[in-house]
Order: C-alpha cells, then structure tokens, then sequence
C-alpha cells in the first residue's frame, strides 16, 4: 500500500537489479503532452515540489519548447515516489539514472 | 429565467476562492450533467484496463523492464483506486456549493484526468488544431474537452487565489 503521505521508504524497490548502480543519482524526466493545459503543469510543479512561480513555469516552458526537463532528482526512492505523484497527477513522468 | 452557471451577472466564474479559503462552486447544471456521465464512462474504463486510459498509468522505466514490472506491481492498483476515489468524491459533491482544498484538489484531478482520456481518444496533437466538421459523430466529445479544459484551468486559477 503507498500512501502519498507516508514515509518514501514504503516505496523502496528490491535490490535485486545487477544493471543499476547503486551509487548513481536518479533523475525524474517529464515529457511534453499535447493534453495537459500549461496552467495545470506549472500548478503540479510547485504544488509537488514546493517550487516558486517562476522556477514552475519555466521547467513547464522547458518541458514544452525541449519535449523534457528534468523537474527532481535524487536517490531512486525519492525519484520512485515523485514519478508516482506526477502520475498521480496526469503527468508523463520517467526516471533514469544521470 | 435560467442560469448558465457563474456567481452573477457579471462574474462567469464557475470556481472562486472564498474568503474563508474555501471554494465555491457555481457550475452550469450542463457540465455537472456531463461530469456525471463521462466519470461514469471513466469508471467502466477502469475496469476494462481499457488502452485509452494508458495516460493515467504511464511507464515508470521505459528502459528496464524487471523495474517498471516491480513499479507497476507496487503504484498499479493504488492509481486506479485513487482514480475511483476522485470520482466518487466529485458525483457526492457535485451539488454542494463549496468545496473545501483537498476537494476542489480531487475534482482538480479527475477532471484532467477525463481529459487525458478524451485527448487520447480524439488523437490531439501540438501540430495540428482540434477541429471538426460539426456532423462528424466526434464533435460533441470535442466540445467536453473544451469544456473539461476550461474547468481545470478555472480550478487552478482558484487554486492560486489567496484565501
């Protein structure tokens, strides 16, 4: 069960994987859709992530004029849980390590 | 004589911050209709694990596939309930006058994602304006995302207002 309110840890993944290292950070990619309205992702941005108005609607503006930007990164249970709640949010959200 | 939603004559606004921080509602009576119907639609779609809900639950780990099974394995069914959650909470407080955050949120959220499906099925791209010819059967699903459109940036707009 992932609660949004809960501690990331609920999301740790096994560690099983031999093709990811460990020790490389993780970055959450959103990708342009021609769906979501411009005022709607930059919203999403500062609500998950607490970002200023500005810093909001410029990765929105990057997501749209570049096709993506990198909008968090982190370890990959931080990044694991921010691309649940884009996708909770509509978002086209990934994860990959930098 | 009728009302077509809004506070007043002059205020067409659908969704306002109040001042005690809490969200009014005045929606025409058409789109409360139509939200009923389309999340109702919405709710069968889930249930089918229909492809054009595939937006709703996009791939984690487009490159690892032992790792998007395990994500899916573990956001899968918490995204669907929230989805059914979401829409439950919108048809229960569709005649209410206000909302309070995390209500307004909730409706925030569902009503994208009816659009998210919407889009899909009508096939809306960036390059190319989503226009119809007014016989074409799709025409009134392009009106409701018309419509859907406008009440999520309404609702984010009132998002933003200081309570």
């Amino acid at each position: 069960m992932v609660v949004m309110s809960a501690s990331p840890v609920e999301l740790a993944p096994p560690v099983s994987e031999t093709n990811i290292d460990p020790d490389r950070p993780w970055v959450v990619i959103v990708w342009n859709d021609p769906i979501n309205l411009m005022s709607y992702v930059t919203y999403i941005f500062q609500k998950l992530f607490g970002y200023s108005v500005e810093k909001a609607t410029q990765l929105m503006l990057a997501v749209h004029h570049e096709g993506k930007a990198v909008v968090s990164n982190g370890s990959r249970e931080k990044a694991e849980l921010d691309v649940f709640r884009l996708h909770e949010h509509g978002l086209w959200a990934t994860m990959q390590q930098d | 004589m009728a009302t077509n939603g809004g506070f007043g004559f002059f205020d067409r606004r659908w969704v306002r911050r109040g001042k005690a921080g809490e969200f009014e509602l005045a929606l025409p009576e058409g789109v409360e209709a139509l939200l009923v119907n389309l999340l109702g639609q919405l709710e069968e779609l889930l249930a089918t694990d229909a492809s054009v809900t595939w937006r709703l639950f996009p791939t984690a780990y487009p490159d690892n596939a032992q790792a998007e099974q395990e994500f899916q394995d573990l956001v899968r069914d918490d995204l669907v309930q929230q989805q059914r959650d979401a829409a439950k909470l919108v048809i229960s407080t569709l005649q209410h006058e206000t909302l309070t955050e995390d209500e307004v949120s909730a409706w925030m959220r569902s009503t994208n994602s009816l659009r998210l499906v919407l889009g899909t099925i009508l096939d809306v791209s960036e390059e190319e304006p989503l226009v119809v010819e007014p016989a074409d059967p799709l025409a009134a699903m392009v009106s409701a995302y018309e419509v859907l459109g406008h009440l999520v940036d309404q609702i984010v707009t009132a998002l933003r207002e200081v309570g």
